[in-house]
Formats: structure tokens, sequence, C-alpha cells
């Protein structure tokens, strides 16, 4: 039944899981871990709607990831600003900046598509790295700890409930807009343009919108980074990062928000189990990259989804 | 002045001329029946009128708004809308969302909106989906409605295509090539839903379509297209009995098109 | 002057190269419709393969044909693993394969060669000629005459040879191809074995000039996919006039601008030839059909 909250389930059994994993991975190194997959989540349920959902490639949006955690490490460190107002300011940057990018390249298609996007974050990342009196340089800068309300940040416990509390906020928002009309409308749009501008949905508008929308959410989750690993360096906004959280929403499922979670984890993981190979890492990881799109084409959370339906016949 | 008026439009593809310097106009009630044998401009029309294409020269006017070249998006607020001849369906989405999507314009569709996803938002939709399925029932697919949109057959999908157009409460409606792969007794269900549409809902409808019988049957008035240009229009028996419109299309390949003149007009 | 035109004798040769690498992305897009990010692992393979056979006392041409032996085993792999999935796969499914192929490339490389920057030499040494007060390094006019010679070798396999034109076919229509007899799988293969040779061809030239190591490869592959977008992605001389375009800008705003910001101005100037000509600077504009 469309009414139904059918989304309330699987966001209470997520607010579950988020409780439970520190106490089931309560180590130090464990925590840091989840915290890692929390923020990439966070990035990828907004890449998601925009790739997935939208049907809108982007190979650059690690940039919009890194300017969120250089603006949180600027405003904070040479401005004296609050850590949530630095990262507000990020994001408002980030989406505007987004926006005006968007409006001319979203015009473009496919693989012309993915090349303006890919363009859009070396040019960013060659200026983090090259404005080396604000940024650092390719060896980054270090971050001020995070304070709400005066009180200092500190240890993976208390990152771990700010991370887990964010994530559940963007996915319940992530739910509530895939069945809302405004995500009706994008995800007619990635079905046919034509008889979405028919419908009087405007089209460019909408990418536009979750273009800037999803480069947003990004620069929250870089801030959170920022300030999380008390580090920033340009690498979190190259090219393999943007490339890092494609393949998360493909190997989690495109256009499934809860893929999302799922391929981050994988992702953020997997190169943590492989580092143990050492010299085989890069072979073994792209073998399995490989491997996964074969085996689930359709991405993890999908594919579980049709075998659960195909078994309750 | 109420209505479409087309003057002197012009689509040019390279060498080609779809479209070679049409004047028309539509009435704001009524249904329109556009023909012409295949590769005329009727398509093409459609397109340039609602925003796909841009035309090469030409203006049209909509209730005296200039609404040449207008995207497609803003012509749907103006309650200019259409459906596909080659099928453009939601395909990721169920019957009835598909008909929801159609409901854009009256929905809340506001990002913020959607985001918080409140009691008011909530309302909306279940008013929109009763109203779906009315639509639904209308081109007898209700019984459909939660079936995924890429199971249905062709001739499904060409009615779901005009369900969702209705759904936009337009004025004017172009409903091209709308009942192709439907059955007899499907057709004279469409062709009674069109002329409902067209009575009771005032649309003016401008229809394309080959099987004669519908068009003599359903139009108030018929212009006939070949080879970007009108060759005739008129009321159904002016148009039937214009000797043009029997040589051209006796002239054609379209031998199956020139019987059914025949026989309507015989 | 003779600063411009130093300058201009860089990008150009820089340039042959992204269209060398470009024309492997054109070529398997044009048979397949698939962007291979891969592509610029053979240019990585061609260079780091060759020294490192070099270093285990080969004389030069066996070096260059166990490298060349390698690069074609992993075309051939590429194209096994990636036209299996082109049936069904949509594009962004078969981007993520190739970077995962690129990826498992690097690997292999990694373990074959090591992490070390390699180079070979040229075989006209490394003395400049000067002209007219421009120093030229012979292998830069061995780059342009290599380019210009793979270039009119692929024209004339497409246009002259039965095979070449087979190929053209499969590629406009595969389905009408396959039904007068053409055998699209040795057509694939084909594709993949004539881009890795692309590639391949453009690290050989390269390598006595830039020093090589097992992740060279990703910097061509997008400079490559930008040459190959720059030209419309179908046609040959569009592509490679998109890769010494895209050169010769690199090196001109190195020279006058700012060598750090290089990269910045050739991508932008990418960016905004696609908002003028959305289809590449020599694709063919079409409006949509609905
Ligand atoms: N997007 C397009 N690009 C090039 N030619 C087109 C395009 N759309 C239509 N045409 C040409 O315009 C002419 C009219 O086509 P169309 O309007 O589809 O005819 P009809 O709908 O009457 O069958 C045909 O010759 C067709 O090939
Ligand atoms: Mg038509």
């Amino acid at each position: 039944m469309p009414f139904f909250p059918a989304h309330k389930l699987p966001l209470a059994v997520l607010g579950l899981v988020l409780v439970a994993l520190p106490f089931l991975f309560g180590g130090k190194y464990q925590l840091s871990i989840l915290i890692l997959i929390g923020i990439s989540a966070i990035v990828c349920v907004g890449i998601n709607l925009l790739v997935g959902v939208a049907g809108q490639i982007s190979l650059g949006h690690a940039a919009f990831f890194g300017i969120g955690s250089y603006a949180s490490a600027v405003f904070t460190g040479d401005y004296g600003w609050n850590g949530i107002l630095a990262m507000f300011a990020g994001i408002l940057i980030t989406s505007v900046l987004a926006a005006t990018v968007g409006w001319p390249i979203l015009r473009l298609k496919g693989h012309y598509l993915a090349m303006a996007t890919l363009g859009v974050g070396l040019v960013i990342q060659l200026l983090l790295i090259q404005e080396a009196g604000i940024t650092g340089g390719p060896d980054g800068r270090a971050v001020k700890a995070l304070t709400i309300f005066g009180l200092r940040v500190k240890g993976e416990w208390a990152w771990y409930c700010i991370v887990a509390g964010a994530l559940f906020v963007v996915v319940w928002g992530a739910q509530n807009l895939m069945s809302s009309p405004w995500g009706r409308a994008l995800r007619a749009l990635h079905a046919s343009e034509p008889a979405s501008a028919a419908a009087g949905i405007d089209v460019h508008q909408m990418k536009v919108a979750i273009f800037a929308a999803s480069a947003g959410l990004a620069s929250f989750a870089g801030s959170l980074y920022a300030h999380a690993l008390a580090f920033v360096t340009p690498d979190q906004a190259s090219f393999l990062h943007s490339v890092e959280f494609v393949v998360m929403i493909v190997v989690g499922g495109l256009g499934s928000v809860y893929g999302s979670l799922v391929g981050a984890a994988i992702l953020i993981v997997l190169p943590q189990v492989l580092s143990s190979l050492s010299d085989y890492e890069n072979l073994a990881f792209g073998v399995l990259l490989i491997l996964v799109v074969y085996l689930l084409r359709k991405g993890i959370v999908p594919t579980l989804r049709l075998i659960a339906v195909g078994g309750g016949r | 002045m109420s209505g479409l008026s087309i003057n002197d439009l012009k689509v040019h593809f390279g060498g080609i001329r779809a479209l070679d310097g049409v004047d028309l106009t539509f009435g704001s009630s009524g249904i329109h029946a556009l023909i012409g044998p295949n590769g005329a401009g009727k398509t093409t029309l459609v397109n340039a009128v609602t925003g796909v294409y841009a035309p090469t020269a030409g203006r049209v006017l909509f209730d005296g708004h200039d609404i040449t070249g207008l995207p497609a998006h803003k012509l749907a607020t103006l309650g200019v809308t259409r459906t596909f001849q080659n099928l453009q369906i939601f395909w990721t989405m169920s019957v009835l969302e598909n008909v929801l999507a159609g409901f854009h314009l009256d929905s809340s569709a506001g990002f913020l909106r959607g985001l918080l996803r409140g009691p008011a938002l909530v309302r909306r939709e279940r008013e929109l989906t009763t109203a779906a399925l009315g639509l639904l029932r209308l081109v007898n697919l209700e019984a459909k409605a939660n079936n995924p949109a890429d199971a249905l057959a062709y001739g499904e999908l060409k009615r779901l295509e005009i369900a969702r157009a209705l759904a936009g409460r337009p004025k004017l409606l172009f409903l091209d090539e709308p009942v192709a792969g439907c059955t007899q007794s499907e057709k004279c269900d469409l062709a009674e839903v069109i002329r409902n549409a067209a009575r009771e809902s005032a649309v003016s409808v401008v229809l394309i379509e080959h099987d004669m019988r519908l068009v003599m049957a359903v139009s108030d008035r018929v212009t006939v297209l070949a080879q970007g240009r009108i060759l005739s229009t008129g009321t159904p028996s002016e148009v039937r009995a214009d000797p043009k419109v029997i040589t051209a299309y006796l002239g054609t390949t379209q031998s199956h098109l020139a019987e059914q003149v025949h026989a309507v007009a015989g | 002057m003779v600063d411009f035109l130093q300058f201009l004798v860089a990008g150009l040769s820089q340039g042959a190269i992204y269209a060398l690498v470009g024309l492997g992305f054109s070529v398997i897009y044009r048979a397949t419709h698939i962007v291979n990010f891969a592509q610029g692992e053979f240019v990585m393979i061609g260079g780091l393969g060759t020294a490192g056979a070099l270093s285990f006392a080969l004389p030069m041409p066996l070096a260059i044909l166990s490298a060349l032996v390698a690069g074609c085993v992993a075309a051939l792999v590429l194209d096994l693993i990636v036209i299996r999935l082109a049936r069904f796969a949509p594009a962004l499914l078969l981007i993520i394969v190739t970077i995962g192929a690129s990826v498992a490339l690097r690997g292999a490389a990694q373990l074959a060669w090591g992490r070390n920057f390699h180079s070979i030499p040229s075989p006209f040494g490394s003395e400049p000629l000067h002209v007219y007060g421009v120093a030229i390094m012979p292998q830069v006019i061995l780059i342009l005459v290599t380019t210009v010679g793979a270039v009119v070798g692929l024209q004339w396999f497409f246009r002259r040879t039965r095979f070449g034109q087979a190929m053209l076919a499969a590629a406009i229509n595969p389905t009408a191809a396959s039904l007068v007899g053409i055998e699209l799988r040795h057509v694939y293969t084909a594709t993949f074995l004539i881009a890795g040779l692309l590639g391949m061809i453009a690290g050989l030239l390269i390598t006595p000039l830039a020093m090589v190591h097992f992740e060279s490869g990703l910097a061509f592959s997008l400079k490559g996919f930008a040459a190959a977008i720059l030209g419309g992605l179908g046609s040959v001389p569009g592509v490679v006039a998109g890769g010494l375009l895209l050169g010769v800008v690199e090196s001109l705003s190195a020279g006058y601008v700012s060598s750090a910001y290089k990269d910045a101005i050739a991508f932008l100037l990418i960016i905004v030839v696609l908002l003028t000509r959305p289809e590449g600077v020599f694709g063919r504009r079409s409006t949509g059909r609905v």
C-alpha cells in the first residue's frame, strides 16, 4: 500500500543497527572505521540521488567533499569561527558553487557530463593543492577540534555518535524525499525527459537542484571528516576519491538509499582487509570490483530485495 | 483569442523540410484530427508546438500568448500537454506512479516539503492517488495500478500515456497515434474517453490517427498534412469530399489508408 | 617567437601522445559504446614493460616485443571481461568495470615491475637538434612521425582492408553486420587489440622523455578521454585534432600563464568547448527524436 509508511521500518532497523554497532565493534580502531563508513555513507546517499535516481553521472563529487573539509579547516583555524558555523558556511559555498557550475554542465549528457564533472573536480583539487598559503599545499593541514556548545568533541565514541546521528537524519530525509512528489519527479526525469517535461517538471532545474544538494551533503561529510581526523589533504578531493564514491553506490545498488550505506561499508572495509596483502592489494581490489559488478549487476541491496521478494512467493 | 493558432510554422532538419509553412488554428474545445501519410510532419508539428523542437520559423499563439519555442514544462503550466507516438513511459515506476507523475503541477512538489514529508503532503498525495485511480479506471487500467509499467502490453501503455496526460488537466491535448496497437473494442472505448475528455473537461484535443473510421467518427474538424504542408482542412465530410485528399491518398503506397478513405467516403 | 615555437613543439608532441590514447578510447567507443578507462594503462604497460625487460639485459627489439605481448594479453582479457557485460549492463556499470580493470592492471604492473620510476633510452640519443633557435629532441620528431604513421595506418585499415570495413560496418549496425556474416566476437577482440596497441605505442614513444611507473596510466586515461571527447568520440581526425589541441593548450598555458595550473586551464577549456558544442568540436549534432 503506497501510504503505509513502509519506509519507517527500515529506518527503525537502521536506528537499531547504528546503536548496536559500537557495542559489537567497540575497539578504537574499529570505531574509527565505523566513523569513516558513516561519513562516506552520507556522501553516497546524496550521490545516489543524483546518479542512481536522477541518472546524472558525476565523477567530481570528491571535490565538493574537499571544499567542505577545507572550509572547516580554514574558517576554524585561520578565522577562529565556530565549527558549526564553518560547517554551514562550507555547505552554502559548495552548494552555490555546484549550482553555478551545474547550471551549464547539466545540459550535457552521459559521457560528456562525466567528462565535465571530472574536469570540474580536477580543477578544484588543483586549486586546493596550489593555493598553499590557504590550504597548506599538497601535504595538507591540521584541523582544529570541533566544539559544540562549548564542549570539545573528543575520542572515537563521541565522533561515532555524531556521525551515526547525522547519517540517520540524512537517511530519514532521503527516504522522505524519495517517497515525495519531488523524488517521483527525479525518478521520472531519469526514465523519460520529454514525458517529464510534458507533465510540467522543470527537468533542468531539478537536475541542478539535486546536483547542488548532493554537493552540499558531500561538503557536510567533508567537514565531519576534517574534524574527526583532525587533518585534511588534497587527496580527499581527488578523481580517485570521486570514483570511489561512485563505486560505492554501484556496488551497494544504484538508486537505493540503503545500498549507499552497504556500498560505503564494503568499500571502506575491503581495503583494510586487503592491505594485509600488501603488494597484491591493487590487483585483488581491481579483480574483486570486476567480480562484484559481474555477480551483482543491480548492486547488493536491490539484489537481496529481489531474492527476498522471490522467496516470499 | 482563445485556442491555438499556428502561423507559417517551419521546421527544417538540414535539408529535410519536415514542416514547410503551416498555418492552422485549433479552437478552445472539440476534437481536431490531424491526418496524413507517414513522414508528413504530424509528429514534427506536435514537437514544434510543445517545445521539443525549436521551430526554424513561424509563430505559435495560445490563448493570445506567444508560446513560440517555449519549453515543454512551461507549456504544461499553461495547459498544453501531449502523448508520444514512440512511447515515453516512466519504465522504472508503477502504473499508478506514472499517472501520479502526471499530476506533478498539482502536487506538493517542493524540495523542502518532500524532505520533511509533513501531513499536508501525505494528505495531498492521498487525494491525488484517488484521482489517479479514477483516471486509470477511465482508460481501463485500474486493475493494474500497482503493476510495474514495464509489465504492460503496448496498447495498455498507450492508454497509460493518455491517463497521464489527462492528469495534467490540459486545456489543449495532443494525442499522437494514441490507439495504435489497441484492439477494435479498445479503440471504441478510447474514442469514448477522448470524446468525454473533450466534452466534459473542456479539453481541446488534437488527434493524430491513421484509423479513418475512428477519425471520421469522433472529429469535429480534420486537417490533412502532406510533405510538411496542409493539403486540406475542414469538417470530416468536407475533407472526405476533397478531391486533393483522395488523389493524395491514392497516390501513396499507403493503400490501406486509401482503402479506408474510400470505405468511409464510399 | 622562439619561445612560442618551443612551446608549440612541446605541445604538439605531448598532444600526439594524447591523440594516440584518445584514438584508443574512440576505437573502442565506436565499436562497443564503452568508455574504457583502462586505456591509459596500456601506455604504462608499453613503457614500463619495455623498461622492465631492458633491466634483464634483453636487447631493445625483444624488450619492446615482450611489452607488446604483455599488453596484448591484457587487451584480450579486458575484451573478454567487458564485452560479456556490455550486452546487458548500463553505461555507468561498464565505466566501473573498466576502472576495476585499470586498478587490477596497475596492481599486476606493480607486481611485475615494481614501484620505481623507469625510463628507456631514445634510439636517437638525447642531444637536441637546433632549428631556428628551437631545441628539438630527436625523440619528438619520432613521436610526431610515428603518430602520423599510426593515424594513416588506422585510416587505411578501416577504409581499405576488408576486415577494417567489416569493423566499421559492425560499429554502425551490429545486427545488420552479423546478418551478413561478420563475426562480432572477432571484431570486438580486434578492437581491443588495436586500442591496446595504440596505447602501447604512445607509451613507447613518451617513456624516453618522461619516466613511467605503475601509477602513470591514470593521467593518460584522463587526458586521452578528454582528447576523445573534444573530438566527439567517433571521428579519427576529430580525436587527433582534440589531442593536439589539448597538448598545445597545456604547453602554452604552462609557458605563458602558470605551469601549476596548466591542467586546470586545459580542463576548463574542455568544459567551455563542451558547453558551446555539447557533442564535441567535431561531433555531429543531431536533434534527439521522441
Ligand atoms: N529529429 C529529427 N531529425 C531529422 N529528421 C527528422 C526528425 N524528426 C522528424 N524528421 C523527419 O521529418 C519528417 C516528418 O517526420 P514526422 O513528423 O515524424 O512524420 P509523421 O509523424 O507525419 O509520420 C520525416 O522525413 C522525418 O524523417
Ligand atoms: Mg508521427
